[in-house]
């Protein structure tokens, strides 16, 4: 079992070192080491509340400047002490709360790959018994579908951020929409490409992204929305805030809690409260069954969060708040991107349409992209994926290490 | 149903690696004829050159803004300036290879007056400035990077291209020699098209990494010519949706900076419309060109 997780971790090492710029071998160790210390700690002594403090030590070292605030863009700390600090530290957080930390997590809690681009390494489980082939039929799909939403449908949709300078209604509400078509294929292609990539080499990690678009509300959405975070926010922050509080006091600090380990600032701050406020809202209604009102609201919540999400410039947040409207000169400026920007848009927006339209047929019942992943899906998303592929945009992984 | 069965197989064993195989095999191909636009042969004509000039006192020092947009010639007609345009597509790749490159042209280095250094990384994004950085990190030379690249060239716009009866591979980013005054030869040159002008351009929120980035590379000009007045230009660009007030942020540090460490700050004016440029924002054509150095010449003697 040690031997086969070694393995695993040195591939991922390699790999890591290879396609991450400005990464040396310290980066790689130093969480080892880090981890392999705590693991020592918990098996010695039992910390009371470690785990809440190990959660916010990236809110700590974002507070005073250690790391970088996560925003969507390309965010990479140098610091090789630091690297991977935000999933190791949750995942430690996790671990200990459920007394399942110790030795034997540690290769897997400190895999470079998952501390790059997440998702927090919550379990590592083994399915080597299952063969070869079985695992290649299984999880190389996941590997197609995750490198066409990363590269094909991601990458190029950062031609689109100069939007973000634009403070009009019509222009954030427009960037908000990119940004988080964006961000969903990045990190859910990066999420995916991993989960297949793991499971050929005989390990089930966490499927970060559960089809987050098809939801009839806000609730379902987070539900299929970076998932590991949720599981380790509704261990630590929820289940312990319900037992003694009102649903909206837990939302409020399970939202506030997330958005401090996203990043101490305003605009996060301000995008915890907009989500617990919908969160409850939308539970409200549905309490009245009334499910209308939570679908027509889901679009709005998302966008808006979005918008609130991406700006940490307070000043233009705050301007951008006023939905002033100037016109919609935007939409020239739109058509100036590359062809193939515009074409990832589509593709991205035809994506999450499939995900909301389709989200009652018997293909999409599990939500893990299984309508993706089918031999003829594939086949097309190869040959669009062979044609579109291009070396235009930014590559980063936005949930990347900070 | 076993017909499905069937079918699916043969899609996800057979006809999905084939269709694999033949995209890596195709991006190895092309990785193995790699062509680096011409720039070795472009480098080894500003060589060839420099030996046949005499007594130069003067060097544009850039990248593609300056090989297409100033002329030493149109320069060295003005009787102040005999000028030779050193400047290297994409700045020579990374900073260590374009000085060191300057560095090895055999120019009296003690003998140059004037430097002119003309760099579009100030109006560069994120990602431009960010791939400089690796760029010099990695210390690409001068030819380029040629690292094998699975995400190259869309294979979608070259088979449009194709279609429409030019050529599969991208024939703009191969460059004429340059001619005695080491300036782009637009004489033998097609690949102007304003139509692959993209106007959307924004400056790199790495404002103190590009600050520091610019000092360094003052101060290796400073060290190669010590007795050259430094001219650091900040080039001419489309007008466009670009914040003013970065812009003018960064040209105010610039004029700060060029008061304290001793070298002369130009901010070149807005190139009015695509008719003056040849293709990227900041690259002219010849009447483009014509106007950007005309520019320079009176900026320098208006001060």
């Amino acid at each position: 079992m040690f031997k086969s997780q070694l393995f695993v971790w040195i591939l991922a090492a390699i790999a890591t070192y290879a396609l991450l710029d400005r990464l040396n071998f310290e980066h790689l160790i130093i969480p080892l080491f880090i981890v392999s210390f705590f693991a020592f700690l918990s098996s010695k002594y039992r910390l009371k509340n470690i785990e809440y403090l190990l959660f916010f030590t990236i809110s700590f070292t974002g507070l005073f400047g250690l790391t970088e605030t996560l925003t969507g863009f390309y965010a990479e700390s140098t610091n090789a002490l630091l690297f991977g600090l935000s999933f190791y530290s949750a995942s430690m957080a996790y671990l200990i709360s459920q007394n399942r930390f110790g030795y034997q997590s540690v290769l897997y809690v400190s895999n470079p790959l998952l501390l790059s681009t997440g998702p927090i390494a919550l379990f590592f489980r083994n399915i080597s018994h299952k063969s070869l082939r079985k695992r290649i039929e299984y999880f190389f799909p996941f590997i197609i579908v995750g490198t066409f939403m990363f590269q094909i449908v991601g990458t190029p949709l950062t031609e689109f951020f100069f939007l973000i300078e634009s403070t009009d209604v019509i222009s954030s509400i427009i960037f908000a929409a990119i940004f988080e078509i964006f961000i969903y294929a990045n990190f859910c292609g990066l999420s995916l490409l991993l989960y297949g990539l793991f499971g050929l080499f005989g390990y089930r990690i966490p499927l970060n992204f559960k089809q987050p678009f098809s939801s009839r509300n806000i609730i379902e959405f987070w539900r299929g929305w970076h998932t590991s975070l949720s599981q380790v926010l509704k261990v630590l922050f929820y289940k312990p805030l319900r037992k003694k509080r009102s649903l909206f006091t837990a939302l409020i600090g399970v939202y506030i809690a997330s958005a401090m380990w996203h990043g101490v600032t305003l605009n996060f701050l301000l995008w915890g409260l907009f989500h617990a406020s919908f969160f409850w809202l939308s539970s409200k209604f549905l309490k009245g069954n009334n499910s209308l009102l939570p679908i027509l609201l889901m679009p709005f919540i998302i966008i808006l969060g979005r918008l609130i999400f991406a700006e940490s410039d307070t000043e233009r947040l705050f301007e951008k708040l006023t939905f002033s409207f100037y016109g919609f000169d935007v939409f020239k400026e739109l058509f100036e991107v590359p062809i193939l920007s515009i074409l990832a848009l589509l593709l991205g927006i035809a994506l999450i349409i499939s995900e909301f339209i389709f989200k009652n047929s018997k293909i999409m019942n599990k939500r893990n992209y299984k309508y993706l992943r089918t031999p003829f899906s594939l086949l097309l998303l190869i040959i669009v994926g062979v044609l579109l592929t291009s070396n235009l945009g930014e590559e980063f992984a936005v949930y990347g290490q900070r | 149903m076993l017909y499905t069965d069937n079918v699916n197989r043969l899609i996800f064993w057979v006809l999905i690696p084939l269709i694999l195989f033949s995209f890596i095999s195709f991006r190895i191909i092309e990785w193995q004829i790699f062509k680096d636009g011409g720039r070795k042969e472009i480098a080894q004509q500003h060589l060839e050159n420099l030996r046949n000039l005499k007594d130069i006192n003067c060097l544009i020092l850039g990248g593609s803004n300056s090989f297409f947009s100033l002329s030493a010639e149109h320069m060295s007609r003005n009787d102040e300036f005999n000028c030779y345009n050193l400047s290297l597509i994409n700045e020579g790749y990374s900073d260590e290879s374009y000085f060191a490159y300057v560095k090895s042209m055999p120019i009296k280095q003690i003998e140059i007056a004037h430097v002119f250094y003309s760099t579009a990384y100030l109006l560069a994004d994120d990602k431009v400035f960010a791939e400089r950085l690796k760029n010099n990190a990695n210390k690409i030379g001068i030819s380029g990077d040629s690292s094998f690249r699975l995400f190259g060239g869309s294979l979608a716009l070259r088979l449009k291209n194709f279609l429409e009866g030019k050529p599969f591979s991208p024939s703009y980013l191969l460059y004429p020699n340059p001619n005695e005054r080491g300036d782009f030869n637009f004489e033998l040159y097609d690949g102007c098209d304003p139509e692959r002008i993209n106007n959307s351009w924004s400056l790199t929120t790495k404002q103190d990494e590009l600050k520091n980035w610019i000092k360094s590379n003052l101060l290796r000009i400073k060290n190669l010519f010590p007795n050259a007045e430094v001219y650091l230009v900040l080039p001419s660009k489309l007008a466009n949706s670009l914040n003013k007030a970065n812009l003018a942020n960064l040209s105010n540090y610039l004029q700060a900076q060029a008061n304290d460490q001793s070298f002369r700050y130009i901010e070149q004016s807005l190139f009015s419309n695509t008719d003056e440029l040849c293709f990227g924002f900041q690259h002219a054509n010849q009447i483009g060109r014509k106007k950007r150095t005309t520019e320079l010449l009176d900026l320098i003697h208006s001060e």
